[in-house]
């Protein structure tokens, strides 16, 4: 059960960080219509992983307290950890159902060039947010690493 | 050592694990999958910096586990007492193996990303000049494609053996895994 706990929270915890290092740094040499699908296409995938991660790790993270007589101190440390996964699941949940959508482009051959700017301003607006949230969320998985660590110390 | 020493240090080590191991997993079911996605031009620009940028947070990563492994081991008393190494670190003790199979794997690891970064990827990365007969490019695209496959069996064999070993680092906190 420790291994299943420690591995979600390897996959949730590097998967975040290999979404905000490795991909925004290739995005960066992309171009931006490929930059879209590429989001689209890892983003849905990745909030099915970290939903699925997230799960396991409040399933596990629970069985593993319930079998240990906690200190004051240790329950405030659990307290702490389980806001911050409220917290995580809160933002996994913003990214799907409201900024993940909000990324896809909608251009059709009757546009005209002005509408099809906005259109893209939009998007690129979307990415930005995406960008921000998911930096949110990556400092408050390293905190709650952080918060972890110590209960298991 | 002071407590926060020691948290530091544990923090370090799991957030280290952490990045290698997800890292292997976003890089194969996440960002690969995207690849795919898109323009087979965009997508070798998007392969190629993905892979530097992971290869370098796989070195940082390894380095650092290896150090903070060293030191937890020392936080606890295990090494650097009266007789260097504890005797519950040799291989008569459950501990002491799953130590030293972490360490085999650590050393495969490093092994596999010597090989990935100096053999394999510079043979990914070489290019073609304008003197380049037919014979030398159907050599050369040969030789990328063996390149390519054999980065990605690495790769593979890379993650399951660091999900071995996250199986071997939970057990150490019940004694070991056998």
């Amino acid at each position: 059960m420790i291994w299943v706990h420690n591995m979600a929270w390897a996959v949730y915890l590097g998967g975040a960080i290999s979404m905000e290092l490795v991909l925004r740094h290739a995005q960066q040499f992309m171009r931006g219509s490929q930059v879209a699908v590429v989001c689209q296409n890892s983003g849905r995938k990745y909030r099915w992983l970290s939903l699925a991660c997230l799960i396991i790790l409040l399933v596990t993270g629970l069985m593993r307290v319930t079998w240990v007589q906690m200190t004051q101190s240790e329950m405030v440390l659990l307290f702490g950890a389980l806001l911050l996964w409220s917290l995580l699941v809160g933002i996994l949940a913003l990214l799907a159902l409201h900024i993940h959508p909000e990324m896809h482009l909608r251009v059709s051959s009757s546009m005209t060039e002005e509408e099809v700017r906005t259109e893209r301003k939009r998007v690129g607006v979307a990415i930005q947010r995406m960008d921000f949230w998911v930096r949110a969320e990556l400092m408050i998985a390293v905190l709650a690493m952080m918060v972890g660590t110590a209960m298991a110390i | 050592m002071s407590e926060w020493l020691v948290l530091l240090i544990a923090f370090v080590h799991d957030l280290s694990v952490a990045v290698y191991v997800g890292g292997a997993v976003a890089m194969e079911f996440i960002l690969a999958p995207a690849q795919s996605a898109i323009p087979p031009a965009q997508a070798q620009i998007m392969g190629e910096k993905t892979s530097d940028r992971f290869l370098l947070l796989v070195w940082i990563s390894l380095i650092l586990i290896f150090i903070t492994g060293v030191l937890r081991l020392y936080a606890k008393g295990f090494i650097g007492g009266e007789t260097f190494f504890h005797p519950l670190l040799g291989w008569d003790y459950s501990y002491g193996r799953s130590l030293i199979m972490l360490f085999g794997i650590w050393v495969i690891l490093v092994i596999n990303g010597l090989l990935i970064t100096f053999l394999f990827r510079p043979v990914l990365q070489g290019k073609l000049s304008t003197t380049t007969d037919q014979t030398q490019a159907t050599r050369n695209r040969n030789a990328k494609m063996q390149a390519a496959e054999w980065i990605q069996n690495l790769s593979r064999a890379d993650l399951v053996l660091a999900i071995l070993a996250t199986l071997l680092g939970a057990s150490l906190l019940r004694g070991g895994l056998m």
